[in-house]
């Protein structure tokens, strides 16, 4: 017991040193992960904020004009008046507009209001006819008079001013730690056994398992570390509320870094170069973040899709952390995600362990 | 520069390649991984979407409106709660995504036209919420309408066009091809060379007759090969597997992946050199690939709507001008001769790519 932790201790000082001598590998542990978080943080949102509209008005009345002083009035649309249908269609052709709305020469006997959405960007033509509508509609009744027999009063919880960024923040800390930590593990044991230096390990007293937690640790504290680093980004930099309780956060973060770094190690069971690894561990990462619910809804998902998701470690931690932020959950409302990171991390670490010999 | 230095280099990396069977179905079969998944897996359109009802008093009212929004395509109602703790509960586990709640007194404030109901979201989902409360409004407004007798005082007419029925993998497809090539075409050339520095094969190299252009000119040749290969087994796939209308041609779309490849090679090049050893080139490839693409792109999240810094960002990430090129060809069948800015983009962009992988190859040694 006592030589294993000698042996253990060894092979860590090595392989601390190994990664962390290249200056420029220091800077790929600090660095990139908090440009990921900002940039992505600014860059992810569905949602459309300053839209620019194309206005295709034959009636010319005054009912046509109020209409759309109070689409201006939203302050959510960009009105770009053009004296007809093919010129709109033009500039839709050329991305330059992402909806058309048209007022027939009949509006004052028919008032149909035509929206056109570009729907080359599905997403974005849903929501601008949503909104678009919403406002024709509401502002068409105004003028009507009378209010209807029934209102629709909404509340968004945990999200009032329903802002992506709060969705989407949590969710890049998930993913951050994953990029940083699976492919660099599956590198570090290939590399050692393309250079041909795990022969040499091979004839040393070490056993296989203090070979792979030696192997472990020091990506798992890079891991671990970048959760720190990104968390408290996000609460100083976005003031993304964190709610819950954070040893919850530690328990799922290291579950989470058992599952990707078991992944990492079996993928360097099944590549003998490190261009092997690489482009592996790209076969896996993206999946892993495509079928997580990081971007997409996985209830959205095929039937058959849904039940593979199941075996991604992300789309448990995702859940957890997103509610630890905005829910406020502590670590009892997510016992089924941290015993399912633990058993995938589990069964990879014994695939892996029974596989590298 | 002699040709046949150029063919040398290039037949000693085809052997490379082929050598290597394992890495080189991955790099084959990784565009139709991400095409199947991404045009299967991704949708961004909502469907009955689970949502629970507290209906505190069983009238014919009551029964009337909720009966409408389980029979709407977007709801399904999928439990009843008698109080708000379970539904907030229900909320909180995520088992629901909205709550509706129809009070006690509505069938009484329905006949003074002065009804309300309430709509609980869920909206950690913020995308999800939007939509969800779109419809909601939508639907209880036609509602309003259908009760008040009265004719609306606007109709709204709602078309799309391109892509008539809004289908979100139309919209994906065409994108995804640009993602998937964005990644390959880096990852397939960014361990090549930093992979001849780490054995020390470079060494030798300088003691043959190769000039830095004609090693860099025999790298990259046949990864430009399967970078084709790989963007044709994507655009089959799209249009034979995923129905997705090519409008536009496909010599001008096979003209502008070309140049697409050739950008996303010399980066990966250039990734390669500067980092010198595998472990640090897939890093970097890793951040400064896939996620740029699939984040800045306007792939999923709309350029116009970031933060006027992080547009100019987006700039400097070729996918950006490729998405909007594969959609214009897909979708709006366009000749990119309408939107030639983006191709002049994408040239200048090779330009300078060529030019500094050509100046930083100095220092692999070679002559120059």
């Amino acid at each position: 017991m006592i030589g294993s932790l000698v042996r253990l201790r060894a092979l860590l000082a090595k392989e601390f040193r190994q990664l962390l001598r290249d200056p420029r590998m220091r800077f790929f542990v600090v660095v990139p992960p908090l440009i990921q978080l900002v940039v992505l943080g600014y860059a992810a949102s569905f949602d459309v904020r300053e839209a620019q509209i194309a206005v295709v008005d034959y009636a010319h009345t005054q009912q046509s004009r109020d209409l759309l002083a109070a689409v201006t009035a939203g302050g959510h649309f960009i009105l770009h008046p053009f004296p007809d249908m093919a010129a709109a269609a033009d500039a839709m052709d050329r991305n330059r507009v992402r909806a058309i709305v048209h007022f027939a020469p009949d509006f004052a006997r028919r008032p149909v209001v035509q929206l056109i959405a570009d729907g080359s960007d599905s997403n974005s033509a849903q929501i601008v006819t949503g909104q678009l509508s919403q406002i024709i509609r509401h502002s068409g009744q105004q003028r009507a008079g009378g209010q209807l027999p029934v209102q629709l009063q909404e509340r968004a919880w945990y999200n009032p001013n329903l802002e992506d960024r709060e969705y989407f923040v949590p969710g890049i800390i998930a993913t951050v730690v994953l990029v940083a930590t699976m492919i660099l593990t599956a590198m570090t044991v290939v590399r050692e056994r393309e250079m041909g230096t795990l022969e040499r390990l091979m004839v040393t007293p070490l056993a296989r398992l203090e070979f792979l937690v030696g192997k472990m640790i020091p990506v798992a504290c890079i891991g671990l570390f970048d959760v720190v680093l990104v968390t408290v980004l996000a609460i100083a930099w976005f003031k993304i509320p964190f709610r819950g309780d954070p040893s919850a956060l530690l328990l799922g973060s290291v579950l989470y870094l058992t599952s990707t770094l078991g992944l990492g190690l079996l993928i360097s069971s099944y590549s003998s170069t490190q261009q092997q690894a690489m482009l592996l561990g790209f076969f896996v990462i993206m999946p892993a973040i495509i079928l997580s619910g990081f971007a997409f809804p996985i209830r959205n998902m095929p039937e058959g899709v849904q039940w593979l998701t199941f075996l991604d470690p992300l789309r448990y931690f995702l859940v957890v952390i997103r509610d630890l932020f905005l829910k406020g959950s502590g670590i009892f409302d997510h016992l089924f995600e941290y015993g399912m990171m633990a058993l995938l991390g589990a069964t990879a670490l014994l695939l892996s362990a029974l596989r590298i010999r | 520069m002699n040709l046949q230095h150029v063919r040398a280099m290039a037949r000693k990396e085809w052997w490379h390649l082929l050598r290597d069977p394992r890495s080189l179905a991955l790099i084959l079969l990784m565009p139709l991984m991400l095409l199947f998944l991404f045009g299967y897996a991704v949708r961004l359109d909502i469907s009955e979407a689970p949502i629970g009802v507290l209906q505190e008093s069983r009238d014919a009212q009551s029964d009337d409106i909720v009966a409408r929004f389980d029979a709407s395509h977007a709801f399904q109602i999928t439990a009843r709660f008698h109080d708000r703790r379970s539904l907030r509960a229900a909320l909180q586990s995520g088992q629901i995504w909205a709550g509706l709640v129809v009070p006690y007194d509505y069938a009484k404030r329905l006949r003074r036209n002065d009804a309300a109901l309430q709509l609980l979201l869920d909206a950690v989902d913020a995308n999800t919420a939007r939509l969800l409360r779109n419809y909601a409004t939508a639907l209880v407004n036609d509602y309003a309408l259908s009760l008040s007798g009265r004719a609306p005082p606007v109709r709204i007419e709602d078309r799309s066009w391109f892509n008539e029925t809004k289908e979100s993998r139309f919209a994906i497809v065409p994108g995804v091809i640009a993602i998937v090539m964005a990644v390959i075409g880096a990852l397939m050339t960014s361990l090549t060379i930093a992979r001849e520095m780490e054995y020390g094969n470079l060494v030798m190299l300088r003691t043959t007759p190769l000039t830095r252009g004609e090693f860099l000119l025999g790298k990259l040749f046949p990864y430009f090969f399967i970078g084709m290969a790989d963007l044709l087994l994507a655009v089959g796939a799209a249009v034979y597997v995923f129905d997705v209308p090519l409008r536009g041609s496909l010599a001008a779309l096979t003209l502008v992946s070309a140049l697409f490849v050739l950008v996303v090679m010399l980066q990966g090049a250039l990734i390669s050199m500067v980092a010198g050893n595998q472990m640090l080139a897939s890093q970097i490839s890793l951040i400064s690939t896939f996620l740029p693409a699939f984040l800045l792109s306007g792939f999923i999240f709309a350029i116009e709507n970031m933060p006027v810094a992080l547009q100019y960002i987006t700039y400097v990430v070729p996918a950006r001008y490729y998405v909007a090129l594969s959609k214009l060809i897909f979708l709006k069948g366009v000749s990119p001769v309408l939107v030639w800015t983006e191709v002049a983009a994408l040239l200048a962009m090779l330009l300078l790519m060529a030019r500094i992988a050509f100046v930083r190859a100095r220092r692999l040694g070679l002559l120059p």
